[in-house]
């Protein structure tokens, strides 16, 4: 059985953190590469491990991630380096979260190591220009076709899944993705009081005017005790 | 339980979740800040001290915060503040929730970073961490590549998110460990001052409390910057966090200044429309005019939020603080010094009327007073 899967690597080189370096041609032409970044990390994967996770609702429908997170490696770079893990300049040791997208949610997938060593190959040419990139906001996304996974990647050493919380997809609205400038509905909102206020507002004066009202009452009671007193004093005074 | 959010933005690398775990470590035994802090879900706490004794051993330094989002929650971290009594009760006062999302979240374009900014709007206070690091880069003039990163784009991006605030700001310099004793914090405060997003940013954030910290999460002594630009660790060295536990100490006080501030500017708006109206009724409103001469207290408490609604003791002083920036006393030092002395006196008495919530936080609060005071002494160029 042949079944189709695009490669994907997310990772870091020296200014751009975590981001994702290689998509399917389909999700950069839909805008929705950065949507891998997003549904796999991690902490490192152990030997003989990958994680499997859905991703559901994106207007290209659904898919599924297979893929591990392991340490880079200064030869990935510079072969004839030493075998050391690739740090970046804050000393972290950088990992490459790597693997593959399925369409849909196939019932039974099967990965094996040599699928996984033969996407790392893949993938790394495209590592290297990004690594060597020295863009301080954004590097493109490289686009790859999918492979034809046949028999051959499918015997090997079969990596056991562990299956990952499936991921909902959420587009950001535009105004969302708006955070360099306010709109002018919000900047004429901002002068216009909102409801709530509006209601502290009044509830600040109507509790300022019943006390002040309160208080007049009291006043106009004891205002009317003090004239009743003076009266009868008065009328003792005439009747004595 | 009171809960307060606090985000956090800082440039990947800048060392915001090793500040986490190191306040967390510093702040997890009750000491002479006189209160603690837990984390209440056990995996989540395993997850700092891991981080911590990362940084604490062995050679390496902790990797990244991972940038997925497998779970939301991976990202906040609750810190419940309490107290213990003499007897050994021990007293929850509030919590802080911190939101620690992965650098590149507030600095790289194509990452998925439009929730920085609603979040922003809506937090308690706003922590932007600045790496100590860069800060060196920036000072010394001598690697490119850092100094580039610092003014081109960890400034300008911390300064466009921050434009949208209205919470209190604490500009939190990280590895203190590699400025201190080669730069004041007043010469690195007038630097900053000379980048132009970051001088544009002060002066749009008048209304609130502006601050720079200076924390390490390790202390002096416990690494050395090599010249190819690693840190390494020294052998047997042990990390002494230095300040790691003012940032959050700062964030309440300066909070509910912030609000007793903009709920007297609402009162003087809601003043100045009597005022206005006042020749169409004559006597009858100067008679009711007169009498609106609430006590500022009782002003403050009937209007503050629940969250911001504290003892006479505390709003009062909120309300003084407010009065003497804006006399502008130009004596902090000496008036810190007094407000510290006041507030030692009255740990004790606080700490003996602790018997719920409410009386916890009352001297939690005067606790982060404290704190706060030592900070304008010991930095009197913290404060914007």
């Amino acid at each position: 059985m042949t079944i189709q899967a695009y490669p994907f690597l997310v990772s870091r080189n020296r200014s751009l953190d975590y981001r994702t370096v290689v998509a399917p041609s389909v999700f950069i032409n839909e805008g929705i590469s950065n949507l891998l970044a997003r549904a796999a990390g991690g902490n490192l994967t152990l030997p003989g491990y990958a994680i499997r996770r859905e991703i559901r609702g994106t207007t290209l429908g659904d898919f599924t991630l297979v893929f591990h997170v392991i340490e880079a490696n200064q030869k990935d770079i510079y072969p004839d380096t030493e075998d050391e893990a690739l740090i970046d300049p804050f000393g972290r040791e950088i990992v490459f979260i790597e693997g593959v997208v399925f369409k849909g949610s196939p019932d039974e997938i099967i990965v094996t190591k040599e699928l996984f060593d033969f996407i790392h190959k893949h993938v790394l040419d495209s590592y290297r220009s990004f690594w060597e990139d020295t863009n301080l906001f954004e590097a493109s996304v490289v686009s790859v076709n999918h492979l034809e996974l046949n028999g051959n990647f499918q015997s090997g050493n079969i990596l056991k899944l562990d299956e990952a919380e499936p991921f909902i997809f959420q587009r950001k609205s535009s105004k969302q993705l708006s955070t360099t400038e306010p709109e002018i509905s919000d900047i004429a909102r901002s002068l216009v009081p909102e409801q709530s206020e509006m209601k502290d507002i009044r509830d600040l004066l109507k509790s300022l005017l019943s006390e002040k009202i309160t208080f007049l009452l009291l006043s106009g009671v004891f205002g009317l005790v003090l004239l009743a007193f003076l009266i009868i004093k008065l009328t003792k005074l005439i009747f004595r | 339980m009171r809960t307060y959010k606090v985000i956090m933005l800082g440039p990947s690398g800048a060392g915001k979740t090793v500040f986490l775990a190191s306040m967390h470590k510093k702040l997890s035994i009750q000491g002479e800040e006189g209160f603690f802090i837990e984390v209440q879900d056990p995996v989540r706490r395993q997850v700092l001290e891991n981080i911590y004794a990362e940084v604490a051993t062995g050679d390496k330094w902790p990797m990244h915060t991972d940038p997925s989002d497998q779970s939301k929650s991976g990202h906040e971290w609750t810190f419940r503040c309490c107290v213990r009594i003499e007897d050994r009760s021990i007293y929850p006062a509030c919590q802080f929730t911190y939101l620690d999302y992965a650098g590149g979240k507030l600095t790289d374009v194509n990452v998925a970073g439009e929730d920085l900014v609603s979040e922003a709007k809506t937090a308690d206070a706003v922590l932007g961490l600045l790496d100590g690091r860069k800060i060196y880069s920036f000072m010394n003039n001598n690697d490119d590549e850092f100094r580039n990163l610092f003014l081109h784009k960890d400034i300008p991006s911390i300064a466009r998110i921050m434009q949208y605030c209205e919470a209190p700001v604490h500009f939190v310099i990280s590895k203190w460990d590699l400025l201190e004793g080669k730069y004041t914090l007043g010469q690195i405060r007038d630097r900053l001052l000379e980048i132009l997003e970051f001088k544009n940013l002060i002066s749009q954030l008048t209304g609130s409390t502006v601050r720079l910290i200076p924390v390490s999460s390790v202390g002096a002594n416990f690494a050395t910057l090599l010249p190819n630009g690693k840190m390494q660790k020294h052998s047997g060295a042990i990390p002494r966090p230095f300040y790691v536990e003012v940032p959050l100490a700062c964030v309440l006080p300066d909070a509910l200044v912030k609000r007793v501030k903009d709920l007297k500017q609402r009162e003087k708006e809601i003043a100045d429309m009597v005022v206005k109206v006042k020749p169409r009724f004559g006597g009858f409103l100067t008679v009711i005019d007169e009498l609106l001469t609430n006590t500022v207290v009782k002003f403050l408490k009937d209007n503050l939020p629940g969250n911001y609604q504290f003892s006479p003791d505390v709003l009062n002083w909120a309300e003084q603080k407010i009065q003497k920036a804006q006399e502008q006393i130009n004596q902090r030092e000496s008036e810190a010094a007094k407000i510290t002395q006041e507030q030692i006196m009255q740990r004790d008495k606080l700490f003996k009327e602790i018997k719920n919530e409410e009386t916890a936080l009352n001297y939690l609060m005067n606790q982060f007073l404290t704190l706060t005071s030592s900070l304008d002494t010991d930095f009197p160029a913290s404060k914007f």
